[in-house]
């Protein structure tokens, strides 16, 4: 029996339509609520390659939208896109999948761009699609924007060179906490999987070529009020990124420590290329606290906060949302 | 097309939820009268959708008939009967 058979008689995609997507490589940044369903439509339909790029970790509060994660996976404490590739490796053994436990950002995202076919967003925050857009625009590579809170969301698509882009959207980056968030309006794990397969369905389109078929604008839905919208979004001649074709959050340093929102935590980035030995640390700080150790992260109790450490010397740290404390912290037990 | 004309402003559910207001019936002659007119119908409405010098919040898009009003050198559009102005905002979460 054909795994696609039923895809496959979509006529929009038929047996050549297959073949596409089975020689298509698209990277999914971020693997919450939105990437989680991205990653799944996409390794379901047989799309041949998949980069998963994630930073974080499982949790419990995860679980009542974020689809591919389980309890086990909140008990080993695993990185998002580990569980994820495992779940996906599963689901569907034909397809490649590269796992990318990392915060995606001026100094990694180009190469997570470049040699593939498109980009999907499940990031959580603006500064990381503005570093998307500016890396997309600069490559010609096409992304799908999506963003989900309460029972109302949005995607566009982005095909760089001929339509707009993120920048002629919003003009610029709006401050942190100026929109609502899933941490502090809540969300409605239907309308993450609308919003998700919005974004996946013009993957598709893209993929396969058929830009005639693309929304052509900004979705916009509202679940609870059963709103649909599609409003068109015309370039803007003052478009610094895909106008001016200056690319200035690709050259913005990244940030030292930044506090994710709604989670009464902190992350710390180490500089571009540093590593940290796991193993090394776990003996360092087994004697000042509970400490625990998987193969992609350690986990340590230390001053009444929980400090996730990874292997590129990048830290969650969990109990606080004042980074000076989380850099203190940090320097404490890590090192400056 | 001049003179005013009775519009609809809509402002989008999480602003719907927060003030009470899902839409504004209104007259208006230019896209800038029907925009302070609708916001007029609810204090809050301003402080979701503004920032304190008047201009929109960056992550607010407001569409007048499909055109996103960023790109317009200003708001001082004449209205026709029918033209929908459309509240949304860029949402952050996934």
């Amino acid at each position: 029996m054909d795994r696609y058979a039923k895809q496959v008689l979509f006529a929009p995609i038929g047996k050549e339509g297959q073949k596409r997507l089975a020689a298509a490589r698209v990277t999914v940044v971020g693997l919450g609520a939105l990437g989680s369903v991205l990653a799944s439509h996409l390794a379901r339909a047989g799309v041949g390659f998949l980069r998963l790029c994630d930073r974080d970790f499982v949790e419990l509060d995860n679980l009542h939208r974020q689809v591919l994660f389980d309890e086990d996976d909140v008990r080993s404490g695993l990185p998002k896109a580990a569980a994820a590739a495992a779940k996906l490796a599963r689901t569907n053994s034909e397809v490649r999948l590269e796992t990318r436990v990392c915060d995606v950002g001026p100094a990694n995202v180009e190469d997570l761009v470049r040699d593939v076919d498109l980009v999907l967003d499940g990031t959580d925050n603006f500064e990381t699609r503005f570093v998307l857009n500016d890396a997309c625009v600069k490559h010609g590579r096409p992304w799908v924007y999506g963003g989900c809170v309460g029972s109302y969301g949005m995607a566009m698509t982005v095909l760089p060179g001929e339509g707009p882009c993120f920048g002629c959207l919003l003009g610029g980056v709006p401050s942190p906490g100026s929109s609502p968030t899933c941490d502090t309006a809540g969300v409605l794990n239907t309308a993450v999987a609308v919003v998700a397969s919005l974004q996946a369905t013009e993957a598709f389109k893209v993929l396969l070529g058929r830009h005639d078929a693309l929304a052509g604008g900004l979705q916009t839905v509202d679940l609870w009020t059963n709103a649909f919208q599609i409003v068109k979004v015309p370039r803007s001649p003052q478009c610094d990124t895909c106008g001016a074709r200056r690319f200035r959050h690709l050259e913005a340093a990244s940030t030292g420590a930044v506090t994710l929102c709604g989670r009464n935590a902190v992350q710390v980035t180490a500089p571009p290329g540093a590593t940290i030995d796991l193993a090394e640390a776990e003996r360092r700080l087994a004697p000042l606290g509970p400490v625990r150790r998987n193969a992609f992260l350690l986990k340590a109790t230390l001053d009444g906060c929980e400090l996730t450490l990874f292997p590129d010397a990048r830290a969650i740290i969990q109990g606080t949302d004042d980074p000076a404390r989380a850099r203190s912290i940090y320097a404490k037990y890590v090192g400056a | 097309m001049t003179g005013r004309v009775r519009v609809t402003v809509r402002f989008p559910g999480l602003v719907a939820q927060a003030t009470g207001v899902s839409h504004a019936r209104v007259e208006a002659g230019t896209l800038r009268e029907a925009i302070d007119a609708a916001l007029a119908s609810a204090p809050a409405l301003r402080h979701h959708l503004c920032e304190d010098d008047g201009r929109f919040r960056v992550h607010v898009l407001c569409f007048h008939n499909g055109t996103n009003t960023r790109l317009l050198a200003a708001l001082d559009v004449p209205l026709g009967e029918g033209d929908e102005i459309t509240f949304a905002q860029a949402i952050s979460g996934g």
